[in-house]
């Protein structure tokens, strides 16, 4: 069953088209990463999800639920933290979570525990008396969280969480991403990092000028793109006869010779990483290093969009 | 090219952007069609003469002056609004850093700014030369007349500009910098009236500051002479405006009556003389330290400073001190023959206060949400747009029931004075003396509900704060002067003789019905009195206009604030437009 659902959207804002017949749906329990250049439609349609936008056209489903038909019967379904979001400066963090706890219609006597819950899983626990103005860009981030998981939302709406912050906090917050996937959660999140994303989505959608032009798990989106991954090898005893005879090893693209090292080219449903390396020390080769290149996905994300604008 | 080969690049930007946008030339039309409309109502009675054959030549003098004082009018009414925010705005866009950081020199920067600003008002002078040459053909007129006029006007022009944009170089915000220009200007032009009194104790060589009195001078030399003050004011505020320019470019934004309650907050604190409203009383449960069912009216007045029970308490305190000083005062003076009248200008001001308070708190209620982004995670919460609304007004609520205590205490206080003053009121009917009394009170809660509710509309359907605060106060002030001036420019043209109109026209603005209800103290009240009919419609109507603002911001609060409107009726998809062609 699909928790989110997404069909034929069309956005549009005056004369310009946002978003054109947008298509995607996202498995309960997934991590959905929104990723697409600046302009592209991530926004608006996470705006959409989030009953703040309507669209000119198209359905949208979340847990079974016509978002456009029953918006206030969606809004405790989800969590929804925009890009761009202010707090409360006259609160207290505590007085700042009970604001939404009420907001939420949560019961008053669970309010104060599950505040305290949302509290440490954001590590937030010793700020609770401090004014919400003295928060820093980060904890402000993380207090965005913890007020999103105040009514335990099956789905989690996330615009650029992780925008503006410095590579501490960024990590922080990936950290906390991945505690929610093992917690369950359907989160649909939109960045520009790349490489983050990489590592915490279960599936990715690209999206450029109100299009999806890619969908899947990353490796159906390389294998989308015929991406190969490569290798970095050093030998001790390169020459040109063994580099010869790496190129032959069934599974390799190519080999291009580097100062000091060779890059292999594998199609790694045929020659998976490992099975290099013993083809290799089979060959004679004697291998100094050997180091897999992370799925290059700025190469997928730059192969996919042209830079447009919707 | 253009204007770029003057090296104007901030100049050619206005002037670019203002030509770009359909609002200039809406209010251009808008302008130059009041400016004819306000013209045919004053022609008219020349025309009248005309058509029974009388002699009109000399009747241009007349059509001038009220053509002059209206352009003068809408000079000093609109040109602050335009120019207070020429620097504020590049403040809050945080673009003046990148301004002085260019080889554009502050006062280049500034003249830029005026002159950009200066240009459309110029424009709308342009406009009325045809309609003054009308009036010079009625005769009447002679050439330094005209010429004194122009001067006036473009003398007024520099003056009002060169102020509101001193106040635009001070101010952090376009907010504040509008106020202040329009506060700064009234001080002026107030200092300005008492020294044109002739023989009064001003000293001669001390002159008015308001340029329009220059259209008494014999003739243009004498008008320039007697300008002199007036052109140093103009140089003095553009200097002001240079000083200020660079030392006050990164100020941070102070709200002066929040720091002070801050202040005194922290001050009672310290000495354990702090009021404690928790947990007293069971429907005190909003004052309590943590929300309960609503959330947002909890925010409203629990944590917002001026809101918060103790600082209403310290309001209420400064509200009332004032008046019951002002009644000792009354009390040990002589007694006078008309006791009411002593009571208008304390019950203006209470107004004022009460009125400002009421419309700063409404029109910002959702714009301050807007501006600080907090509005779009409260809207995707479950609760609804109208007990948003509703929720927000709970401030609001508790500073009208605060100024019903200042009120109550002068309206006591006015009809004690009145049962002793005026046989003619203690002779009257007790339902009519009744009906009075009844109505000045329910004025307060009727007026200052329907000014909230107006106000919080305006804030709903504006997105920028300033703009919301703005058109909320021109709206206003609108419909209180409106039908006042207009009654009384038909009155002043002898036009016709007062119909029913005429005496029910002023109850349709709530300055006129306010004066009415509250006429008790004042002797006109038993001719007022026989109008008490008139007067319950006209409050009837001012309390349908609150309804008709109430159930438009809670009908439409959805949307008004942002949210998706639900399909309802039709399954969804396909039915609200054609998807475009790709």
């Amino acid at each position: 069953m699909e928790f989110v659902e997404v069909k034929n959207l069309w956005v549009r804002y005056g004369k310009t088209v946002a978003v054109r017949d947008l298509t995607f749906s996202i498995p309960k329990g997934e991590v959905f990463g929104f990723i697409g250049p600046n302009g592209a439609g991530k926004t608006t349609t996470i705006k959409v999800l989030a009953t703040l936008l309507s669209p000119m056209q198209g359905h949208v489903h979340i847990a079974g639920v016509d978002v456009l038909r029953y918006p206030e019967r969606v809004r405790p379904k989800f969590g929804y933290m925009p890009d761009f979001f202010g707090v409360y400066e006259d609160l207290t963090v505590k007085e700042y979570l009970h604001f939404f706890a009420a907001a939420y219609r949560m019961d008053r006597g669970k309010r104060k525990a599950v505040v305290e819950d949302v509290l440490s899983l954001t590590d937030l626990t010793g700020k609770r008396d401090t004014q919400v103005d003295a928060l820093s860009r980060g904890m402000k981030q993380r207090l965005g969280l913890a007020r999103v998981l105040l009514h335990d939302p099956e789905l989690l709406l996330l615009d650029e969480p992780a925008s503006g912050l410095d590579p501490r906090a960024r990590i922080e917050i990936r950290e906390l991403l991945k505690e929610l996937r093992t917690m369950g959660k359907t989160v649909l999140v939109s960045s520009h990092i790349l490489h983050e994303l990489a590592q915490m989505c279960t599936r990715i959608g690209i999206i450029e000028a109100g299009h999806m032009v890619a969908e899947g798990s990353l490796n159906d989106i390389y294998r989308q793109l015929s991406l190969h991954r490569a290798v970095h090898v050093q030998l001790a005893n390169q020459t040109d006869e063994l580099v010869d005879k790496i190129k032959k090893i069934p599974g390799v693209q190519g080999v291009e010779r580097d100062i000091d090292r060779i890059s292999v080219r594998i199609r790694e449903e045929e020659l998976p990483c490992e099975d290099l390396l013993e083809r290799l020390v089979a060959l004679g080769a004697r291998v100094r290093m050997f180091q897999p290149e992370a799925m290059d996905m700025e190469t997928a994300f730059m192969k996919l969009t042209e830079g447009k604008v919707a | 090219m253009g204007l770029s080969v003057l090296h104007a690049p901030i100049l050619s930007k206005e002037l670019i952007e203002q030509a770009a946008r359909p609002r200039t030339y809406v209010v251009r039309v808008a302008f130059a069609a009041l400016l004819f409309v306000v013209f045919i109502a004053s022609a008219y009675s020349v025309t009248r003469r005309l058509e029974a054959g009388e002699a009109v030549t000399g009747s241009g003098r007349g059509l001038f002056q009220m053509l002059v004082l209206t352009l003068f009018a809408g000079i000093v009414l609109c040109l602050p609004a335009t120019m207070s925010a020429a620097i504020t705005e590049e403040k809050e866009r945080r673009t003046l850093e990148l301004l002085l950081l260019t080889r554009l020199r502050p006062r280049h920067i500034l003249w830029e700014k005026y002159a950009g600003r200066l240009v459309p008002v110029l424009m709308f002078l342009i406009l009325s030369l045809p309609l003054l040459a009308v009036c010079y053909a009625f005769g009447g007129l002679t050439a330094d007349d005209l010429l004194i006029a122009a001067y006036v006007l473009f003398l007024t022009c520099l003056q009002v500009g060169a102020l509101a944009l001193m106040c635009s170089a001070w101010c952090r915000t376009s907010l504040s910098a509008f106020f202040t220009s329009y506060a700064l200007l009234v001080v002026i032009y107030l200092l300005g009236w008492p020294l044109t009194s002739s023989g009064g104790w001003v000293d001669q060589t001390m002159l008015p500051l308001c340029p329009y009195v220059l259209l008494d001078a014999r003739d243009f030399a004498s008008a320039f002479e007697t300008s002199h003050l007036m052109l140093l004011s103009v140089v003095f505020f553009l200097v002001m405006a240079r000083v200020f320019l660079v030392r006050r470019a990164f100020v941070a934004p102070r709200r002066l009556l929040v720091a002070f309650f801050r202040r005194l907050d922290g001050f009672l604190e310290r000495h354990g003389l702090a009021l404690r409203f928790r947990r007293r009383r069971r429907h005190l449960r909003h004052w309590e330290d943590l929300p309960d069912r609503k959330p947002i009216g909890w925010r409203e007045v629990a944590r917002k400073p001026l809101v918060k029970p103790a600082h209403l308490v310290y309001i209420l305190l400064l509200l009332e001190g004032p008046v019951l000083l002002f009644l000792l005062v009354l009390s040990l003076s002589e007694k006078s023959s008309e006791p009411g009248v002593a009571f208008i200008a304390p019950r203006g001001a209470l107004w004022e206060v009460g009125t400002a308070a009421v419309v700063g708190m409404s029109v910002n209620a959702i714009s301050a949400e807007r501006s600080a982004q907090t509005l779009e995670v409260l809207l995707t919460t479950p609760i609804a747009g109208r007990d948003i609304v509703r929720q927000k007004l709970h401030g609001v609520r508790r500073v009208i029931a605060v100024f019903f205590v200042p009120f109550g205490t002068l309206f006591l206080a006015q009809l004690l004075r009145v049962q002793e003053g005026y046989a003619s009121w203690r002779s009257s009917p007790a339902a009519v003396r009744l009906s009075f009394v009844g109505l000045s009170f329910l004025s307060v809660g009727l007026f200052l509900w329907q000014f909230a509710w107006l106000t919080m509309w305006m804030g709903l359907r504006t997105r920028s704060r300033s703009r919301a605060v703005v058109s909320s106060v021109v709206a206003l002030l609108v419909w209180s002067a409106a039908p006042l001036l207009g009654v009384a420019q038909a009155w002043s043209g002898n036009l016709h003789r007062p119909s029913l109109w005429d005496v029910f026209a002023p109850l349709t603005s709530p300055v006129g019905c306010i004066a009415v209800c509250e006429v008790f103290p004042n002797p006109y009240w038993a001719e007022m009195s026989d109008a008490l009919g008139f007067l319950f419609v006209a409050v009837f109507l001012h309390a349908g206009v609150l309804f008709v603002f109430r159930f438009l911001c809670l009908r439409r609060a959805d949307a008004y604030l942002g949210r998706a409107r639900p399909r309802r009726r039709f399954t969804s998809g396909g039915f609200f437009y054609a998807p475009p062609e790709q």
